[in-house]
């Protein structure tokens, strides 16, 4: 055997080596033999696979903790063959979500259940999916409903805990409503956690004697820092009420750092506090403030207090107001008593107007906000049609709005139940139409506020109908001579002949099957070809699902637009160019369509 | 007269033969560099390179050579940050198309001599002829007896458990 072999090598060698293998590769290779198996037990190596294949954690704080500490003391390779696991078993149970719509909205529970173990993974497959893909429009479809799911799910737990009084951080309390319209790869809370980090190590860098400031000149230090960055305020005023002024990782993470007052007070505050500056959002009316306590023994000016720590917050060294979403500049106390007593607030109120607030008020203000943004977007679309671009989805906004009020309340029970009974019919109808596999907040989170209520027997209903539903195989509607007279297919794409929409077609029957009702409500009968034409089970580009005669379609036989595109995943694999049709992914229903 | 970098050094291989070279080019290795500064000046003495022999020596040097004028490594790189990338630039590439022997009896100069950019070229190359294969296509490729009892095959198999079917 000449000198220079592989197997020469020292260990050190042939760690260097397998430091630049895939993680596949190291296992091949420690497949080999035990000198090579045992170079690829070193923990680094695993250390490493895991940071480079995984960015979310279900135990964040844990990986951190492993990450700071020695490697020797963590069973890498371990952890990365569970995650791996995890994994896989998830991506197996996504294809059989795939193949049939039996038990799909079971199928997304059990993987969303799972937790931000899968984040990583449906992340892939929702934005790597290759375009040709035979099923890529289904596999982001789904991907993303899954998603959707694990980050309102966090939402609603973190809701779940404020209303409950415990604690949770401004910023996550605000970011929950972020987690029902992210879209993109950031502005995930502890994306959003992580950015408040790195600008409160910006401020401290920016200042090597940061630390020894006085409060007041911290504070005044930190709106500076993130004034200049234009992380808060907004630059175009005419956008006050813009739908993505209310999402606080929208504000730190979009080119345009836009946001609403209550935003960017957030975002101060919660920077503020992570360099020992006790700033909460404010009391004051229509325009929230910051404002900076002292700590209890001494002024915000650095000084000993000589009352010995009886804290009131009347005077001027005790209590600061800060507004950074117009200046950098401390906000005099005189000027916003001035005002209140503009507004008509009676003196005996300026102290709660002037105090602080809980992050419960805060996350109420802001679903208020949402729900006024959304009527907003919706008057403009009425009026100038389409959707605005760069604007978050207008239903999941909606839907983190009518959650947040059904969870979030006032320690007054009875007042509590009459809100959420106010809120029940549009949550569920708005449940219904657009993240029908939410079904089991419906049952986990809905059912205890109404248990014994009146709305209790409604609510088991609906449940035990759409588990059902999930449940039980599609029956199939083959083709036949029964069906020859129908003109058109399963994904073929279309606009309306008589209203401006245009939809593509999920199902058929051979004539119109609706109520009586409804074919008398929409003149059925007047139609040329009347009721016992075929009609068609078709979604709108509006997301609605419709029923419509074959006269009133008109097929279209050009690509579909980009939205149509996103709703089609939801019943079809792709577009295929050759058909000029969908591919349908509900055979299972309609097996020669 | 000529600026530091162009002055002369010796180096004597672990065979005995002297080769002459450039300053620059021979602090390309740290093992050198330190020498010198240890020294204050490269000195008439020839500076033994005691574990490598001529043939391998020229061959890094000829790296050396190609590569003077490259800027010195950062030290910052953790080494989780680091460029996990196998990507070899064209020159090193042919550079590197050795036979096996001479390509371990590089990497096994590289490190002796602390040329840290040489080193990784090298893992490279050999980890690119990892990737892709079985385990049996590894042993053949590099000679590897598999000395496992079934049992240690057994327990490998259930721990690579989530690589299958991949």
């Amino acid at each position: 055997m000449d000198k220079s072999s592989f197997r020469n090598l020292p260990d050190e060698l042939l760690e260097a080596i397998v430091y630049y293998l895939p993680p596949d590769a190291t296992l091949a290779f420690g497949s080999t033999c035990r000198a090579c198996n045992k170079i690829t037990y070193e923990p680094l190596v695993w250390r490493r696979h895991c940071r480079h294949r995984w960015h979310y954690w279900q135990d964040k704080d844990d990986i951190d903790e492993r990450l700071h500490a020695p490697p020797v003391q963590t069973k890498w390779r371990q952890i990365y063959n569970e995650r791996a696991m995890v994994d896989k078993q998830a991506l197996a149970n996504f294809e059989a979500l795939l193949g049939t719509q039996q038990y799909r909205i079971q199928r997304i529970e059990e993987i969303s259940n799972v937790g931000y173990g899968i984040k990583d993974l449906f992340l892939a497959l929702r934005d790597d999916t290759p375009d040709d893909a035979e099923d890529v429009l289904a596999r982001r479809y789904y991907a993303n409903a899954v998603l959707g799911q694990l980050h309102r799910g966090t939402a609603l737990e973190k809701w779940a805990r404020v209303q409950k009084r415990q604690m949770v951080a401004l910023e996550e309390v605000l970011g929950a409503y972020d987690l029902f319209v992210l879209t993109g790869k950031r502005g995930d809370l502890s994306d959003v956690e992580k950015e408040l980090d790195r600008l409160a190590a910006g401020i401290r860098a920016r200042d090597p004697d940061f630390d020894a400031l006085s409060i007041r000149v911290k504070a005044i230090r930190v709106a500076k820092y993130l004034r200049s960055e234009q992380l808060v305020g907004n630059p175009n005023e005419h956008d006050y009420h813009a739908l993505r002024n209310n999402f606080i990782s929208i504000a730190l993470f979009d080119s345009v750092h836009s946001s609403l007052p209550l935003q960017s007070v957030a975002i101060y505050c919660a920077v503020a506090r992570r360099l020992g500056v006790n700033a909460k959002p404010s009391n004051y009316p229509y325009h929230v403030h910051a404002v900076i306590e002292a700590p209890g023994d001494v002024t915000l000016d650095g000084k000993e207090r000589e009352d010995g720590g009886e804290s009131t917050h009347e005077s001027a060294d005790e209590l600061m107001h800060m507004d950074p979403w117009r200046t950098s500049d401390e906000v005099p106390r005189d000027s916003l008593t001035r005002r209140l007593v503009q507004m008509g607030v009676q003196p005996p109120q300026h102290a709660y107007h002037l105090g602080s607030t809980s992050n419960l008020e805060v996350a109420l203000r802001t679903g208020r906000n949402i729900m006024n943004s959304v009527q907003e977007v919706r008057q403009n679309q009425q009026a100038i049609g389409g959707r605005p671009s760069g604007q978050p989805d207008v239903d999941a906004a909606w839907y983190s709005m009518l959650w947040s009020m059904m969870i979030l309340g006032d320690s007054n029970p009875n007042q509590t139940l009459h809100r959420r009974r106010q809120v029940l019919p549009y949550l569920i109808e708005h449940y219904q139409t657009h993240f029908p596999e939410d079904l089991c907040f419906i049952e986990h989170t809905l059912v205890p506020m109404f248990d014994s209520e009146r709305e209790l027997h409604v609510l088991m209903h609906l449940i035990t109908a759409a588990r059902k539903a999930d449940q039980n195989k599609k029956a199939p509607s083959p083709r036949s001579t029964a069906t020859s007279h129908l003109r058109y297919k399963v994904g073929q794409y279309f606009h309306h002949k008589r209203y401006p929409y245009e939809g593509f077609v999920i199902g058929w029957d051979v004539k119109c099957s609706a109520e009586d009702r409804w074919i008398q409500q929409m003149r059925v009968d007047d139609l040329p070809r009347g009721r016992n034409q075929p009609f068609y089970h078709i979604v709108a580009d509006d997301k609605s699902v419709r029923y419509v005669a074959e006269e009133n379609i008109n097929i279209l036989e050009h690509k579909p637009t980009a939205p149509l595109m996103d709703l089609a995943g939801r019943y079809f694999n792709r577009w295929d160019d050759d058909l000029k049709a969908f591919v349908s992914n509900i055979r299972d229903e309609y097996p020669d369509d | 007269m000529a600026t530091e970098g162009e002055q002369k050094v010796k180096l004597s291989s672990s065979d005995n033969v002297i080769i002459e070279t450039e300053r620059k080019i021979a602090e390309r290795s740290m093992l050198i560099k330190n020498m010198i500064e240890d020294l204050g000046s490269p000195g008439d003495e020839p500076i033994p390179i005691m574990n490598v022999s001529e043939n391998v020596l020229k061959k890094v040097l000829e790296w050396c050579s190609h590569h003077k004028n490259d800027p010195a490594p950062t030290q910052d790189d953790d080494a989780d940050s680091r460029k996990k990338t196998t990507d070899i630039e064209e020159w090193d590439q042919k550079f590197m198309q050795v036979d096996q022997e001479m390509l371990f009896e590089i990497i096994l100069a590289a490190n002796y001599m602390d040329i840290k950019a040489l080193l990784d070229v090298g893992c490279k190359t050999v980890a690119n002829m990892i990737k892709g294969k079985s385990p049996e296509e590894i042993r053949k490729t590099f000679n590897i007896q598999n000395d496992f009892t079934p049992e240690e095959e057994d327990q490998i198999r259930r721990e690579n458990e989530w690589a299958e079917d991949r």
